[in-house]
């Protein structure tokens, strides 16, 4: 029986609302995961070498190489948290072993690396645009293209200012991936696979290309090796140190380096996406790209100061490093400017894509804080129009932007401080996991090796080690990178300051907002959704809601439904970022104040036409995802839906439709409507259906049958078999000739369109069971089933 | 040099020195498990039933 929302089953008068703890996700396999990872971790290739020869002296591409080695073993210790909790970030971990006050501090610092990743991206792509077309100024004009006129204008050969080029293309680039995460960007891993599939044909090219011009040219020599007396600081990279001290000065150079380890929390973030065997596969993401970014990023520093000679390395080539190495190889000039060009799109496409993921990820980790009470509601209040938490992405994105101008397109800079969150992201997770081996004694499914079992005591030497070497190479970097120290500790103190604030005003409210809802709401915590678990029938109808200014649709299915035979379950698919999707949510991060508000008119609508309704709240990654898996299992006929303010509803359908198809089987139908501001509404059916033919179709099929079975053999021919055999032809003739059938579809979609207004049209035959996409249906018309 | 800097200096030197020894070790150990990883990857392939 339908459970009767006005009361609960122990009978007392509050609303029961089921409430899903678990995201609803769509799993992705290990090599995606690996491309998402890439697209973050594989950008750092473009500055990483640049800043840290500028930081240490010639010997940089060995530490680079040795960071890059370093992080097969950080990851190691990503593999065992993610083991341990399903999704572990920093944040998670931290705070279960280390407490709340040391989250909040790590979660400062990592921070700090999300937000400098977009400017140090950014600026970097600038910089590697700007060099090109410096250099293809530089070659007009050696070929004599450049007219006088302009030669006149500068002075000489043409040239733009490269620092202040990025910072234009660093805000320009930023506040483009404003716009789309304000709109509600779609996180796409095919997008993520294509630019890697790109980077890779790249990566390949340069590779190949490098080991050719060694073997052509002989007079290539090493870097110098990575000991003591062949470093070479410079005052800044010296930071608060007077001298150079012997091995500390290995650890220093590391302490420089150790940028191009950068992006590793996102295997955290992804893990719970990975599909089945999860702990195998993402012990698989986490080699590919462990090996990726050692061949790139390592590979192509050592090979820039292999090839490059040394004063245009250190004076052109510094803050575009692969565009030089592709300026030097062996080979005709004009080849080497193309593959330039290809490099610098290629860096174009993923250091864009990497503000893109600062912005997703800053946006995440903090929505994440701000679901745990660490941050108040305020910052998470969703956009009227587009439903995302557009205060925090303004606060991300006026932090970077301001740090581009801060910066004034100096990668070297941004580099310096970009450091400090992710060496001490990374030390507080790995000091975590380590404290863990001790406090939490349950069974790992994975551990860093190797262990060592001395009396019935573990010793994780293995853990212990990475967390030396990270530790120490802190330590230094605090010591040594001024700017690092300074801005991050500014940094992250001013972000501490704001989650113990907002924590300590989240706590007052909260209590108040608890007693509140303790009163109105009985809230039943659900890992899955089933029939069972909400309590209603199949059939029932599934009607989505956001905004709780709009729910007219809500009022209009209501009208419609009989809910003594159709139950109707209201469903609010609450959007969470990557970094919210680490681990099961509590009732407290999932039914907030806005909830509560759009529940109690959800309830007030349902009870001003008499009928009951199931409240629902789903977490969930992807909206259609959630909401097609949400129809399935609670096997709903119907889903009902107010038209998007971004979308028409024949793209709502679209997507609608799309998530069906991603969705594994066993999977049902179910009609989908929308429904207008004025009351009238759209039907479409997700899923395979039969279609609505037009009447001059279906005489055309009579008149072939009733000429076909005059025909000797043919009279026990039906009509389906005429329908049977036109689509067998069509299929036939696409696989022939594909073009020339796409040509007479889309004729045929014109003359749907445009050809023939609806008044025109014969009449249609009377109502199939199902209809086609976008068709309009009378007004008001049942809610029924497919 | 004052010796506390030079002492705090030595020490984590040696806690640097001793954390790669055992990093390098991580990675190896860990680097045979992956090689049997792929191994297994690649016999769960050769198990899977040809498509129809």
């Amino acid at each position: 029986m339908p459970s009767d929302i006005q009361s609960s089953s122990s009978g007392s008068s509050r609303v029961r609302i089921v409430v899903a703890t678990s995201v609803m996700l769509t799993f992705i396999s290990y090599w995606r995961a690996a491309a998402i990872i890439l697209n973050d971790l594989g950008s750092s290739a473009f500055y990483a070498g640049g800043i840290a020869e500028q930081a240490v002296g010639k010997a940089a591409p060995w530490f680079i190489l040795g960071v890059m080695l370093f992080s097969f073993a950080v990851r190691a210790v990503y593999v065992e948290s993610c083991s341990m909790f399903v999704r572990g970030g920093v944040y998670r971990v931290v705070k279960e072993a280390l407490g709340g006050t040391l989250a909040k501090l790590s979660v400062s610092a990592l921070m700090f690396d999300y937000i400098l990743t977009g400017p140090i991206s950014g600026v970097s792509a600038g910089q590697y645009i700007g060099g090109l077309v410096n250099d293809l100024f530089v070659s007009a004009e050696t070929h004599g293209l450049i007219p006088r006129a302009v030669h006149a204008a500068f002075g000489g050969t043409p040239h733009i200012n490269i620092n202040a080029t990025a910072v234009i293309l660093a805000c320009a680039v930023t506040l483009y991936y404003w716009w789309q995460n304000t709109k509600g960007i779609e996180e796409s891993s095919e997008k993520a696979m294509r630019v890697m599939q790109i980077t890779t044909v790249m990566v390949m090219m340069l590779l190949v290309w490098s080991v050719i011009t060694l073997l052509k040219r002989p007079d290539w020599q090493l870097p110098p090796a990575p000991w003591p007396a062949n470093l070479h600081f410079n005052s800044e990279s010296l930071g608060f140190l007077p001298k150079l001290f012997g091995v500390f000065g290995i650890i220093m150079a590391f302490g420089h380096s150790v940028l191009a380890m950068s992006g590793e929390e996102s295997l955290a973030q992804v893990y719970r996406e990975i599909a089945h065997p999860k702990l195998t596969n993402l012990k698989r993401t986490a080699l590919i790209i462990a090996i990726y970014s050692f061949l790139f990023t390592g590979g192509a520093s050592l090979l820039a100061v292999m090839l490059i000679p040394d004063k245009p390395r250190v004076e052109i080539y510094n803050d575009n490093l692969i565009a030089g190495l592709a300026m030097y190889q062996y080979g005709p000039q004009l080849l080497k400017l193309i593959f330039r060009a290809f490099v610098v799109v290629v860096g174009f496409l993923m250091l864009s894509g990497a503000i893109n993921t600062s912005i997703v990820g800053s946006n995440g980790v903090l929505n994440r804080v701000s679901e745990d009470g660490v941050l108040t509601e305020w910052f998470r209040r969703p956009h009227k129009r587009f439903g995302t938490s557009y205060r925090i992405i303004n606060m991300v994105v006026i932090l970077q932007i301001s740090t581009i101008l801060l910066s004034r397109g100096n990668v070297y800079l941004l580099g310096e401080a970009y450091a400090f969150g992710v060496i001490w992201s990374f030390t507080f997770k790995s000091l975590a996991m380590l404290v863990l081996r001790f406090k939490d004694k349950t069974k790992r499914a994975w551990k860093v090796p190797p262990n060592l079992s001395i009396g019935g005591v573990e010793i994780p030497i293995g853990l212990a080690s990475v967390f030396l070497v990270l530790l120490t190479i802190s330590i230094a970097n605090l010591f040594t990178k001024s700017v690092a120290t300074v801005s991050g500790i500014i940094f992250s103190g001013i972000f501490f300051a704001i989650f113990v604030t907002s924590e300590r005003v989240n706590r007052r409210r909260f209590a108040q907002a608890k007693q509140q809802m303790h009163d109105q709401f009985q809230l039943l915590h659900q890992d899955s959704i089933a029939l069972s678990t909400v309590d209603v029938r199949p059939g029932n109808i599934l009607v989505t809601v956001r905004d709780y200014n709009t729910l007219l649709h809500l009022l209009w299915a209501l009208r419609r439904a009989d809910t003594g035979e159709q139950d109707v379950v209201v469903m609010e698919a609450r959007l969470v970022g990557p970094g919210s999707a680490e681990f099961d949510l509590s009732m407290e991060q999932i039914f907030s104040e806005y909830e509560q508000t759009l529940f109690t008119r959800a309830v007030s609508i349902a009870e001003g036409v008499g009928k009951k309704i199931s409240l629902l709240v789903v977490p969930a990654r992807d909206v259609w995802s959630a909401i097609v898996q949400t129809a399935n299992n609670l096997q709903s006929s119907a889903v009902v839906a107010g038209l998007s303010s971004k979308i028409t509803p024949q793209e709502q359908a679209f997507n609608l439709g799309r998530a069906w198809e991603a969705m594994p089987e066993p999977k049902r139908q179910f009609i989908f409507q929308v429904v207008r501001p004025d009351g009238s509404a759209e039907t479409f059916t997700i899923g395979p259906h039969t279609p609505s033919l037009k009447a001059e179709d279906i005489q055309l099929t009579h008149r072939l049958w009733l000429n076909l079975t005059r025909m000797q053999g043919l009279d026990k021919l039906h009509h389906a078999d005429i329908i049977t055999l036109a689509l067998t032809r069509l299929a036939r003739d696409y696989g022939r000739d594909r073009e020339d059938v796409l040509r007479d579809l889309k004729a045929v979609g014109r003359e749907k369109r445009f050809g023939q207004s609806p008044a025109d049209r014969p009449p249609e035959v009377p109502k199939q069971p199902t209809d086609t996409h976008e068709e309009k249906k009378p007004p008001e018309p049942p809610i029924t089933s497919p | 040099m004052n010796p506390v800097l030079a002492w705090a200096i030595r020490l984590m030197e040696f806690l640097f020195v001793i954390g790669c020894i055992g990093s390098v070790i991580v990675i190896l150990v860990s680097g045979v498990e992956d090689v049997e990883t792929i191994l297994g990857a690649e016999h769960e392939t050769e198990a899977q039933p040809p498509a129809k």
